[in-house]
């Protein structure tokens, strides 16, 4: 009886490292493919970034870039997805540039959303931290307290417009003298004549006719 | 017509990687390993090369599933492209050389003249 159960158990656990090894095989290869599929994937939503017409041009280029990156000479399965990852990040910013150079001629101030964006956001931000420091100190009584943000909301959204306009007026300027310069396609550093006030500007690149 | 384009750096460094052979086609990815440039960087060089006609872009005749990849993409100058990537070059060269000897100090890479 013990001997049967013996023979029983070497069996079931010889059967067992078979298919452990069978399916350790099937696993690796399984996750290998996946791994592979990652850098793919993150290039085609990067490629959905770029303008339709151009989308399915440069999503071909960069799957056969990755394709040599995932089969070159090192290809083995960490540095594969460490170096595709790596190609895919850095077709992000490649995405939109490429973008920005195909599409130069944009109306000016057509942009104007981000500043827009960027703006309101800082106005929140401080807004929030004002509030915060307001119903903190007690300075606001509990009763009043909804009017008080209504009316920091709505202080907000105006100061946020306000200085929307402002920016895109400056920036308008800080462009038009760009242009006289010829200094595009690079950030610039504008002081204003007491040099109280820096800019950073991301200018696109402009062909010249 | 091909268009003047702003010659960067790294539109120098990509136009020297097609200059090396002109007439020979180009994969991204070895422009990458020759320029060292990273895909951030080249793709946009590449895009405006490509809209001032300077070099022209096709994807490679194959069938996927025979030879076992997606098919390439490769870029070649056009002739104009070709004409006007040496002269930019030779413009950059002649703008960027110097003229007096030893201009750099320390950091020069003239080779200090020994005994013949």
């Amino acid at each position: 009886m013990i001997a049967a159960a013996a023979v029983v158990t070497a069996c079931v656990t010889f059967l067992g490292g078979i298919l452990l090894a069978l399916l350790s095989d099937l696993i690796s290869e399984e996750v290998r493919s996946r791994l592979d599929s990652l850098p793919r994937t993150l290039v085609r939503l990067i490629a959905r970034f770029l303008p339709p017409t151009l989308r399915e041009r440069y999503e071909g280029d960069w799957i056969g870039v990755l394709d040599e990156h995932l089969h070159g000479n090192e290809s083995r399965p960490i540095t594969r997805l460490l170096k595709g990852t790596h190609f895919a990040f850095g077709l992000w910013r490649a995405a939109w540039n490429v973008r920005r150079e195909y599409t130069p001629e944009k109306s000016p101030g057509a942009d104007h959303h981000r500043w827009v964006t960027a703006m309101s956001l800082c106005a929140l931000f401080l807004s929030g931290v004002a509030t915060l420091h307001t119903w903190r100190s007690e300075l606001v009584s509990a009763e009043v307290m909804p009017v008080y943000l209504t009316s920091v909301i709505v202080a907000m959204t105006l100061g946020a417009s306000l200085w929307a306009a402002v920016l895109l007026v400056l920036r308008y300027w800080v462009r038009r003298y760009m242009r006289q310069e010829d200094r595009d396609e690079i950030d610039l550093i504008a002081f204003s004549k007491r040099g109280e006030v820096v800019i950073l500007v991301q200018t696109k690149y402009r062909e010249e006719k | 017509m091909a268009s003047n384009i702003r010659v960067t750096v790294n539109v120098a460094k990509v136009l020297r990687a097609f200059l090396e052979d002109p007439d020979e086609p180009r994969f991204g990815y070895d422009l990458m390993k020759t320029t060292g440039m990273s895909s951030g960087a080249m793709y946009p060089v590449l895009a405006r090369l490509e809209i001032a006609e300077w070099i022209t872009g096709s994807f490679e005749d194959i069938d996927s599933k025979v030879a076992g990849r997606p098919a390439r993409r490769f870029y070649r100058f056009t002739p104009e492209g070709k004409e006007r990537g040496q002269m930019a070059l030779a413009e950059l060269h002649e703008q960027t050389r110097l003229t007096q000897p030893g201009l750099l100090g320390p950091l020069s890479l003239r080779p200090e003249k020994g005994p013949a």
